[in-house]
């Protein structure tokens, strides 16, 4: 590794993580020093945009929670109807068993918009839009397929051997998933159902169309403070960075994964 | 092995086929009738293929197909060469290395809509925020009055520059883990045989990561494709109908003007466009293998 190299290495990396370090900057800068110009490295940091935005008034903690209520729901929901189908994709193989795997991924690729439309009078008609359960329903269009990808290349990964033994000791199916499986594929169902959720917190179609009121997410509610009037950039900022802050932990924690995770599996990384 | 794999699979194949079904049917019916929600809660008549003789001869959806096209294929293959660069820079071994590998990791966590407000204010032509046009005035470049968002010219490529900072990090870091994944005794035969470390990258490594590429650009074009959230963020679609993709043109059409026949054409015009484009892609990387 020469000298230069590094010096590149170096330098690309400040651009790609400058943006982070700019709207940090900006969500603990006094606003006094928003107009300054040129803009104001040096200064003295405050709290007040965490103060006004999550504690008093605090009108974006409701969001906040809203958004963990609705991802942690959707990655469980995902996670019991996954389970069972991954474990079949991984162990079995049968007639269109690729072909059902594509259907999966496909609606993982498909523009989430094209459903939003149909999925807007549909929770109309059944009263579930502005409630939790319409967009945790909505959500499992994507929550699905992504866990039963990432659950698969996870139970590839154990040895067929146990099962055979069990089945040979006439344990039933049930037996085999509940009590064997699952708990030596347990890391891996953390590891699936933390990237689910990840997903799921970062996605803002459905809370677009179905969200109101308290239910609103986070990223939807911080379009809030964009006004006629102007934009409110350091509450914006604010709930920007509390925003990245629980998907990029998950990524931090889970970076032996994270090429699995980004790849949906296909890619054991 | 045999098994229940039916019982196993129908719950969720069921759930998601009810899902869709629902959307698919509901499109493909109300893409024969005319209907505005604006207008009136049913349906205002059957129009056989108007919406869909409609949308082709409609000059918008052309500049759809254009931009969406332009962030689709240009960009990622850019993301694909810069994540190239930066996978072979980071696939050295030095102290401190994985510092560099963690911290590449970070983009990709951002949601969508928040790297698109966190370029929004980076591009906004104000005093103090807008960090991007103040370093490019220093270094002598003028950027449009409007700000970069704000102009015709410009607002598409503040979209696309958005994207290269959220996506390059995705491919540096998957053809990173190819990259180590190379077994070791090839490298060392190359070695052996004299080659320099340019020429194990290109010929030894290079051949070996021809799958996974196929697979995160299909990822990736697929992202980039369906661009909404930082469009929502940062243009809305406009200047005009500069920023415009296929996902926010319907976006526009059925959310906005409540088009609700024009939009279900569209939704069946780009689903078959993709299904074609995806079907093909995977016959020709899978070549039939088991997944």
């Amino acid at each position: 590794m020469n000298f230069a190299s590094i010096i590149i290495l170096l330098f690309i990396t400040v651009v790609f993580i400058f943006p982070i370090y700019w709207v940090f900057q900006l969500s603990i800068k006094p606003p006094q020093l928003n107009l300054v110009e040129p803009p104001a490295f040096v200064f003295t940091p405050t709290l007040e945009h965490y103060i006004y935005t999550f504690v008093n008034p605090g009108k974006n903690l409701v969001n906040l929670a809203s958004s963990l209520i609705i991802s942690l729901s959707a990655t469980i929901v995902a996670f019991i109807f996954s389970f069972p189908a991954s474990y079949a994709f991984s162990r079995f193989n049968f007639r269109y068993r690729n072909s059902l795997m594509f259907w999966f991924l496909s609606l993982l690729l498909t523009p989430p918009i094209v459903f939003t439309i149909p999925y807007y009078i549909l929770m109309s008609n059944l009263g579930l839009r502005g409630t939790y359960v319409g967009l945790v329903i909505v959500y499992q269009t994507f929550a699905i397929p992504l866990t039963i990808w990432l659950l698969k290349s996870f139970i590839d990964a154990i040895p067929i051997e146990v099962e055979e033994a069990a089945l040979i000791d006439g344990a039933d199916w049930r037996t085999i998933l509940l009590r064997i499986i699952l708990p030596i594929c347990a890391p891996g169902a953390a590891v699936s159902m933390a990237f689910t959720f990840v997903f799921c917190w970062n996605n803002l179609i459905f809370p677009i169309i179905l969200a109101e009121g308290p239910v609103r997410t986070l990223s939807l509610a911080t379009f809030e403070y964009f006004t006629v009037t102007g934009a409110t950039w350091n509450y914006i900022a604010t709930c920007s960075f509390i925003n990245i802050l629980p998907p990029l932990i998950i990524f931090l924690l889970l970076r032996k994964y994270i090429v699995r995770g980004l790849t949906f599996g296909a890619v054991k990384g | 092995m045999k098994g229940p794999y039916k019982l196993l699979i129908f719950p969720s194949f069921i759930f998601l086929f009810i899902l869709i079904a629902y959307p698919l049917v509901f499109s493909l019916y109300y893409s024969f009738q005319f209907w505005n929600l604006a207008t009136s809660h049913e349906p205002q008549g059957f129009v056989g293929l108007a919406n869909y003789i409609t949308l082709i001869t409609d000059p918008r959806v052309r500049n759809a197909i254009i931009i969406t096209i332009i962030l689709a294929v240009p960009i990622t293959l850019i993301e694909l060469f810069l994540g190239l660069g930066i996978a072979a820079l980071l696939d050295k071994d030095f102290k401190g290395i994985g510092i560099f590998r963690a911290l590449f990791i970070i983009p990709t966590a951002v949601a969508p809509v928040v790297a698109g407000l966190i370029f929004r204010f980076m591009f906004y032509q104000g005093l103090g925020t807008g960090i991007i046009p103040y370093l490019l005035h220093v270094i002598g470049i003028g950027t449009p009055e409007r700000g970069i968002l704000g102009d015709q010219q410009t607002a598409l490529l503040g979209i696309a520059v958005t994207m290269i900072w959220r996506w390059t990090p995705f491919f540096a870091l998957t053809i990173l883990a190819g990259l180590q994944s190379v077994p070791k005794e090839l490298l060392d035969a190359a070695k052996v045989d004299g080659a320099s470390s340019y020429q194990i990258f290109r010929y030894v490594k290079m051949p070996q990561l021809r799958k996974l590429i196929a697979i995160v650009f299909i990822i990736c074009f697929m992202m980039h494709f369906n661009a909404y959230d930082e469009i929502f963020a940062e243009t809305r679609g406009g200047p005009g109908e500069a920023t415009t993709t296929l996902s926010y043109l319907l976006y526009w059409e059925g959310l906005v003007y409540y088009n609700i026949g024009l939009s279900a054409a569209l939704t069946w015009l780009i689903a078959i466009a993709l299904l074609i484009i995806v079907n093909i892609y995977f016959k020709f990387v899978f070549r039939g293998e088991r997944v």
